[in-house]
């Protein structure tokens, strides 16, 4: 016997949610690039923010695109791969 | 005998995703990838700490708005594969072709806007050897582009067994070749980030 997962009818919408977080994500990582933010922030700063905002638009990908959020097991090694990634980039940015 | 789930949160036992999912193997495979491009990742993090006035210098002659343009089109892409998946699991044809058809079309602008900024760079004087970090961004940039190409056969292979008279791909084939493209598009958001926006100023 299998079983399957039949499709989630509300996926579409879901997606289209995670869509504009993503587009909101993306325009918040350009202002860094701004005059303003450049002003208030150190570079490192805006080094670190910007790496903070695309893991999160990275795991948003992963977990509504991709549609991790069903398969927990699988999601738990893109989470380790994001971990490592992300530690190590902020890391390599500061120290 | 087939059980049907309902969709939702998993079961304690996660049920496996059979004949009609991306398998282990592409998993695998994705993730691998995704781990090549984290060692660029790596090694550019670590001269950018070490040459940072050099590297934001060379950096300042890149558009960030180009780059945001180039991103917010890749997401927009992604959104449209999980249509057509969508699509594609309720058998409905027309409209995976559809959202299949404006995958493709941000694919050309991606890579349109690409060659636009591969032309400016190349007629301001940087090569892939002119400088470390127009080395890296030729070679980020280039390797994600090559990927962009391999999720666009991949997309336009889906596409073209959706023509009347041919058998169309198999859910596990559509699933596949939407988890690359959603990849393509996360390695960019790292890669925009990084060259774009970590190295400013």
């Amino acid at each position: 016997m299998s079983t399957v997962v039949a499709p989630r009818t509300d996926e579409p919408r879901r997606a289209l949610r995670a869509l504009g977080a993503l587009v909101a994500l993306t325009v918040a990582g350009l202002a860094l690039t701004t005059d303003a933010a450049v002003a208030a922030a150190s570079a490192r700063g805006v080094a670190v923010v910007g790496i903070g905002l695309a893991l999160v638009k990275v795991r948003i990908v992963l977990t509504e695109f991709v549609g991790l959020r069903d398969l927990p097991r699988v999601r738990r090694w893109f989470d380790a791969w994001l971990v490592v990634v992300g530690v190590a980039l902020v890391v390599m940015v500061v120290a | 005998m087939t059980t049907l789930l309902p969709p939702g949160r998993p079961t304690a036992r996660e049920p496996r995703r059979t004949a009609d999912s991306v398998e282990g193997g592409m998993w695998a495979f994705l993730l691998l990838d995704m781990t090549v491009f984290a060692l660029f990742f790596g090694a550019y993090a670590w001269d950018l700490r070490s040459h940072r006035p050099a590297f934001t210098a060379e950096a300042a002659s890149l558009s960030s708005v180009v780059g945001g343009v180039n991103t917010l089109v890749l997401l927009g892409s992604s959104y449209l594969v999980v249509r057509a998946v969508h699509a594609h699991r309720s058998g409905d044809v027309a409209g995976t072709r559809r959202a299949l058809t404006g995958v493709l079309a941000c694919a050309a602008v991606f890579v349109g806007l690409k060659c636009v900024e591969y032309v400016h760079a190349i007629e301001s004087g940087h090569g892939l050897t002119s400088s470390p970090f127009f080395s890296y961004y030729f070679v980020l940039t280039g390797l994600h582009l090559f990927h962009v190409g391999i999720g666009s056969v991949l997309l336009l292979t889906w596409r073209r067994s959706l023509a009347h008279g041919r058998r169309p791909a198999s859910e596990r084939w559509a699933e596949s070749a939407g988890a690359y493209w959603h990849m393509v598009d996360l390695l960019w958001l790292v890669i925009f980030t990084l060259l774009y926006v970590g190295s400013h100023r």
